[in-house]
């Protein structure tokens, strides 16, 4: 699912500035009404209006921003450094109201000192906000809305053409053939580039790119601190996996470290949280290669000196990771056609009597990996 | 050339064997789906086009990666890591690396430091990994079958054990207990608690042995025996290959006195007189058939003539022919012979022990300074138990790893005895017959989880460590004691401190600090002190005047039986296991059931053919017609008949140890005067026996020593006939680096199947069970033919393994419609399962029929669940455990065969590319390579003209299966060579 969220991102946001649309204008309807109480005896919440005041429809304050632009739903293309809703309403849910208040109106820490200097709620309002939170901490965000669906369109034109080919023999409403034929190949064009690309495509996930448990962006730790690859993925060098290193590693830097430049404390405070109260971090795994397929990090990393990049692509520029290549057999199959080997400084080569004697007389000029047999089925799929 | 024939139906016209060819499609259990029919498949077919679609329009699903919180320096994802340990499961002991992968342990191997065992296992020890991750275990304790937890056993125990009425007696009985860490403990639970007894209960009996050498020599021991050091061995129906005492070291002594490969003009011969056609017999150079009640007749007068010759006064015997011929050849190897009985009858042992001395065997090919701790039980000591239990004299009994309701003859009987006894404890790691009538069930862990170590022989300590964290609420039997005896901490901290205060000395420790000394025997599971060497006890002999009673044969025409361990399942301890069970018999190729082995004469006479199900006092089994066996004999497998073993094992065959009798105190595996009578009623055994029938060509090229010598390439004539023939009109593979090869020598493997057992663990070779052998649906990469030639009453036995043969210019290859197999750039024949459409071309093609197909979805692989064939619970999340993660789980509808463990040759070509050298030779070790006791097979890189493999080509025997074929093999086979000659033959 969380695939889908990011390929229909463009499509999804379009969506969701007309469902803010729909909102202002149901709610400039609707305000007054809503101000009445539901019930008499214990007030409860007003879940509508903490809705509400959370996206910013009914005004907190002068020049204050909406919470919903910060404390967003989903984490969208460039990153959005402040905690999640659902971080915030599971943090405002274990608060009462008073701290609650303080919390959100007097607030300490840099960020949210400049942008929430400005917030005037008052206690009802207040009220209803934390009710708010508090149910969706409990429920969730909801799921994100996808997009019209291409099977949607697939079985569209299924229809469309369907009655193009009634209309030919039986009704035959329109009197121009070519209408029908347009209609019956461009659809039978369609549907079959859909199949192609869903086959093709079946089982791949390039451009994935899914929301994280904690924030981590590798464009902070790779290119801002300059932290080589290997210190967290040392395995690369020596193993099958490049291995996602432990919280304690990460702990290295951050007993000291505690304090993000994006991202405040919070994020780096989930790291010390699973850290000292033994509490796994479930990350959302990014490159996936079928059960069939056995890959090794060292063999290309140490073995064939390859850099990161090759295969991964800019990381260090990404503060969401995102997989750059389709990871496809073809991919892999093409590189190996290639790419050199270190076929002279690499001892194990020397093996290769034969490719030696045919580099010497000039029959080859260099040695690709799938020369020496990269290519083989088995040596991927065993 | 002889005459070839691989199972009793190829020998005897067709019209003779009646009714053969039953049933074999007729299921009975109704698990299969053949009855889908023509619509069912339309129904799959448009719910798999529709499940396509759907699953095209849904997303991937989210994988979650989960670091560890605190990754520990040694523990790497994706690469294994080794931890020494040792294997014991109450009979051999052999010391194993367990191959750990991402916390799971998924592959055992032997440690290579042992010098008794050479790095080598058998299919008993590879196949016990799959009993760790048995369902059936017991997961927690119970009281009175209801669950409990430790600490109230501990408090039930403590207080009965404070209020203990001195008078009676608490029993601990146990297997023979090799470790001497267990033994203080034990010990000093003694002190603790003055009225516990400890006793020691075998479960297949060899106290007859010991007692002879009690008679004999004043000790009661079991020697070390150096079958390398004969120059010829006789036994006496003594399976040493397969099943007695240390089938792993004799396999592996055997071998290495028998290899012809680095030029030895000189091999041991080996002579076998047994009842029924064992492993070691049809290994032998010469067999005898022998009924086993005259086994103590034939040795009585190999004693007496070799006592004539040495001068000693003994009475005589009259000798059969065949006796005075072995006398005669044994005076002459004099200090270089052998001679084992495998009989639990103190007379015969005795008469061994004189013959050996005689033969001057002691010190060289007999070591007493070496005993053995196995099989410390004595028949006799169990005997007086259960007298004491009848006078009332045992308040409790506490079962450890021992299981003597399901071992016990006469099981009845003892069941009745032991019922008398008011407390009974049951410590097993896994279930048993006996935990049924025990009020406390204390599961114990697996010995993969296990700490313990061992004595194995005087100065050889090994140690064993766990591979895994406990998986059920199990703990040590030996943290049991500690706790009731007030022993503070673990049972590994017991260990350590014995192992400082009474092991670690001035030998041992070699300038080491303790902690050191302790974390490097850690690292290598043993150490050896050479100087620890017991005394050798001088021969005192015994009044021989006892031989004149076995003066004359005393088997005539009553029918005898004999009970025998076979080499997958043993006395019956590790049953509970598919993989052993799924092993077929190396001598009968059956597998899932024991049967009454009958020999074809006696078939013939009573009208019995294959299958028959006929009653021996009682006991109902099939009859298997076992060429070589003797004329009057039966024999059944011990083992099976499980009652409550788990899955797997429960009720799978008859449970014949009620037949053992008692003489002289010790237990018989023979059982004189049987009535048999066919019930009419027949049965479809699982052999793999006529399946892969290759109908007479020269497969399995042999010669004899003294041929060999004139000329080493007799008997393989046919090679240099078939390389003159060698033309192509293809275009030949040019490998440019390696060319992987596997060299086999038929001479020195001896059949123990372990090699099946290692590549199926290695390989996640699937369990099809009973029903799918019967269909020849078995998946094993690696089978080992055995042929027999000549008369069916004494054949001569050959076997080959036979794997992919990996050709140059493979037959499957061509035919396959999607290039799913294929050759690869280093001479293997490979195959992509991810591409194989499931034709069958490729294995219709096959000469070898190597190749298997997956009919159904074994090991859950498969979503779809109507595919899953699952007898033995293979598709259990916790039995998958045991999957090797870098080998592919093959789903249904695709082709599999042998790899040449593709995944190991690319494991340490990458190490060599990382470190930048080149391979060693012998650095990569194929699964079956690895274990095999005999050293008979060799990988390495033709390409290589010093690697090992290159010279064993440059052997005359070199010859490849169905060369004539022109397939080119990579596999290729070193022709058999029998010590016999002409002026050397007994009969």
């Amino acid at each position: 699912m969380v695939q889908t969220l990011s390929k229909s991102r463009s499509s999804g946001k379009i969506f969701l500035k007309f469902f803010l649309l729909f909102f202002v204008v149901l709610s400039t309807i609707n305000v007054g009404a809503e101000e009445k109480r539901g019930k008499k005896g214990t007030p409860e919440p007003d879940l509508k209006v903490g809705e509400r005041l959370y996206y910013g429809l009914i005004p907190t304050g002068e020049d204050a921003k909406a919470c919903a632009s910060c404390h967003t739903y989903y984490t969208s293309d460039t990153i959005n450094w402040n905690p999640s809703a659902l971080e915030m309403a599971k943090v405002a849910a274990d608060m009462d109201l008073a701290t609650f208040k303080s919390h959100l109106l007097t607030p300490s820490g840099a960020m949210r000192e400049k942008v929430h200097i400005n917030y005037e709620l008052t206690d009802e309002q207040l009220f209803h906000l934390h009710g708010y939170l508090t149910e969706l901490s409990q429920n969730g965000v909801p799921e994100k809305k996808m997009s019209i669906n291409t099977i949607l369109i697939f079985l569209l034109l299924g229809v469309l053409m369907a009655v193009a080919l009634v209309d030919i023999f039986f009704t035959k409403r329109v009197k121009f053939k070519l209408v029908h034929i347009l209609i019956i190949m461009g659809g039978l064009a369609y549907q079959g580039k859909v199949i192609a690309h869903t086959l093709t495509d079946f089982g791949r996930s390039p451009d994935y790119m899914p929301d994280q448990p904690i924030k981590f962006s590798h464009k902070v730790h790779a290119q801002d601190n300059q932290i080589d690859c290997n210190y967290c993925h040392y395995n690369a060098q020596h193993g099958k996996s490049a291995g996602i290193p432990s919280a304690g590693l990460c702990m290295n830097c951050h007993m000291v470290v505690r304090n993000g430049t994006n991202s405040g404390q919070f994020e780096i405070a989930k790291v010390v949280d699973a850290y000292e109260n033994n509490k796994d971090i479930e990350w959302i795994r990014i490159h996936n290669l079928p059960d069939h397929v056995y890959f090794n990090h060292s063999q290309h990393v140490n073995a064939g000196q390859l850099d990161c990049a090759e295969c991964h692509g800019t990381v260090e520029e990404m503060h969401i990771l995102k997989q750059e290549n389709d990871l496809s057999m073809g991919w892999c199959l093409d590189c190996h056609k290639k790419t050199n080997v270190n076929f002279y400084d690499n001892d194990y080569y020397k093996t290769f009597e034969a490719l030696h004697k045919d580099i010497a007389e000039g029959v080859l000029d260099s040695i690709k990996a799938a020369d020496v047999g990269a290519n083989d089925c088995m040596n991927c799929h065993h | 050339m002889k005459q070839y024939w691989k199972s009793i139906e190829e020998l005897i016209p067709e019209e003779e064997v009646v009714q053969e060819k039953k049933s074999s499609y007729i299921l009975n259990d109704g698990k299969d789906s053949s009855t889908n029919s023509r619509r069912d498949f339309l129904k799959y077919f448009g719910f798999s086009i529709a499940s396509a679609a759907v699953l095209a329009g849904c997303e991937r699903p989210v994988k979650k990666a989960i670091p560890l919180l605190i990754q520990p320096e040694e523990v790497k994802p994706g690469t294994a890591n080794y931890y020494a340990s040792s294997f014991y499961d109450g009979s051999e002991m052999v010391p194993i690396l367990v191959k750990v992968r991402d916390g799971r342990p998924i592959k055992i191997e032997g440690n290579d430091m042992c010098k008794m065992t050479g790095g080598s296992a058998s299919a008993r020890i590879q196949a016990s990994l799959l009993n760790l991750y048995d369902e059936s275990r017991p997961a927690q304790p119970m009281v009175d079958g209801k669950a409990t937890t430790w600490e109230q056993v501990d408090a039930d125990m403590l207080k009965i054990l404070s209020e203990w009425d001195a008078g009676k007696e608490f029993v601990i009985l146990t297997s023979t207990i090799i470790s001497p860490s267990t033994k203080k403990l034990l010990a000093d639970f003694k002190a603790k608690y003055p009225f516990v007894v400890h006793e020691t209960f075998d479960a297949y009996s060899y106290s007859a042995l010991r007692e002879s050498f009690a008679l004999n020599y004043g000790e009661a021991i079991i020697p070390s025996y150096r079958f390398n050091a004969a120059k010829l061995v006789v036994g006496f129906n003594a399976d040493f290959l397969g099943t007695w005492l240390q089938p792993v070291t004799f396999g592996r002594q055997y071998a290495s006195a028998r290899k012809l490969t680095e030029g030895q003009r000189e091999m041991m011969r080996h002579v076998q007189f047994e009842s029924t056609m064992t492993l070691t017999g049809s290994n032998s150079d010469e067999r005898v058939p022998m009924a086993a009640s005259d086994e103590a007749h034939y040795i009585a007068a190999l004693f007496s003539l070799l006592a004539g010759k040495a001068g000693v006064s003994v009475p005589t015997v009259n000798a059969p022919e065949q006796i005075q011929k072995i006398a005669e050849e044994l005076w002459s190897a004099k200090g270089k012979s052998l001679v084992v009985s495998g009989s639990n009858d103190v007379d015969v042992q005795s008469m061994v022990c004189g013959i050996n001395h005689i033969l001057e065997s002691e010190g060289n090919t007999i070591r007493l300074d070496y005993p053995i701790s196995l099989f410390e039980g004595k028949d006799k000591d169990f005997e007086d138990l259960l007298n004491r239990i009848e006078a009332d004299q045992v308040g409790a009994v506490m079962l450890w790893n021992t299981n003597p309701l399901y071992h016990l003859p006469l099981d009845e009987k003892t069941q009745n005895v032991l019922a008398k006894v008011d407390l009974k404890i049951a410590v097993h790691s896994q279930q048993t017959e006996s935990a049924l009538a025990c009020k406390y069930v204390l599961p114990a862990p697996h010995f993969l989880e296990s700490w313990d170590d061992s004595e194995l022989v005087s100065g050889l300590f090994t140690l064993t460590q766990p591979a895994i964290r406990p998986l059920f609420k199990t703990r040590h039997a030996q943290e049991n004691l500690m706790a009731w005896a007030g022993v503070e901490g673990k049972y590994y901290d017991f260990i350590k401190s014995n192992w400082k205060e009474n092991i670690y000395n001035i030998n041992l420790s070699q300038g080491k600090q303790f902690e050191t000394f302790w974390k490097t025997s850690l690292r290598d599971g043993l150490v050896f002190d050479d100087t620890k060497k017991n005394s050798v006890p001088s021969f005192s002999g015994v009044d021989t005047s006892f031989i004149s009673k076995y003066a004359n044969p005393v088997s005539g025409n009553e029918l005898e039986l004999v009970l025998y361990q076979n080499v997958p399942i043993g006395d019956g301890t590790l049953a509970n296991n598919p993989w052993l069970q799924e092993l077929p018999d190396p001598v009968s190729r059956v597998c899932w059931d024991n049967y009454v082995a009958v020999s074809p004469a006696f078939a013939a006479l009573r009208g019995w053919s294959q299958g028959d199900i006929v009653a021996v006092n009682g006991i109902e089994l099939p009859v298997l017609i076992q060429p070589g066996q003797a004329r009057n004999t039966l024999a059944i497998a011990v083992g099976y008949g499980r009652k409550n073993a788990g899955r797997v094992a429960t009720d799978l065959g008859k449970n014949v140890y009620p037949l053992v009798k008692m003489k002289n105190g010790n237990r018989q595996y023979f059982v004189e005067n049987v009535d048999a009578v066919a019930t009419g009623a027949t049965y479809e055994l699982a052999a793999t026996q006529s399946h892969h029938s290759m109908e007479g060509r020269a497969l399995v090229r042999e010669t004899t020593i003294a041929e060999y010598l004139k000329n080493p390439a007799s008997g393989n004539e046919k090679h240099e006939e078939v390389e003159k023939l060698h033309t192509t009109l293809y275009h030949e593979h040019e490998y440019k680096g390696h060319h992987w090869g596997l060299v086999i020598d038929l001479n020195s493997c001896i059949g123990c199947n372990a090699c099946v057992v290692a590549c199926s663990a290695e390989n996640n070779v699937p369990v099809v069970g009973r029903n799918e052998v019967r269909r020849s649906h078995e998946m094993h990469w690696l089978r080992l033919d055995r042929y027999y030639a000549g008369e069916s009453d004494n054949p001569e036995v050959v076997r080959q393994p036979v794997m992919c043969q990996h050709c140059d210019n493979a037959p499957c290859e061509n035919v396959c419609p999607v290039a799913a197999t294929n050759h690869s750039s280093e001479g293997i024949n490979q195959m992509a399962y991810n591409r194989c459409i499931g034709t069958r071309y490729c294995n219709n093609n096959c000469p070898y029929k190597v190749r298997r197909f997956n009919w159904y979805d074994y090991t859950g692989a498969d979503t779809i669940p109507n595919n899953r064939v699952d007898p033995a619970g293979m598709t259990l999340d916790l039995k998958r455990m045991v999957l090797n993660p870098d080998v592919t789980i093959r789903a249904k509808g695709v082709i599999e065969k042998c790899s040449m463990c593709i995944q190991r040759i690319q494991e340490k070509k990458l190490t060599a590319k990382r470190e930048g050298r080149m391979l060693e030779d012998g650095e990569i070790k194929t699964a079956c390579q690895q274990t095999c006791p005999a050293d008979a097979i060799t990988f390495g890189d033709v390409n290589d003209p010093n690697s090992k493999v290159s010279k064993l080509l440059k052997d005359a025997r070199q010859y490849g299966l169905l060369e004539e074929l022109h397939t080119l093999p990579s596999v290729v086979y070193l022709s058999k060579v029998r010590n016999k000659d002409q002026n050397k033959t007994l009969s």
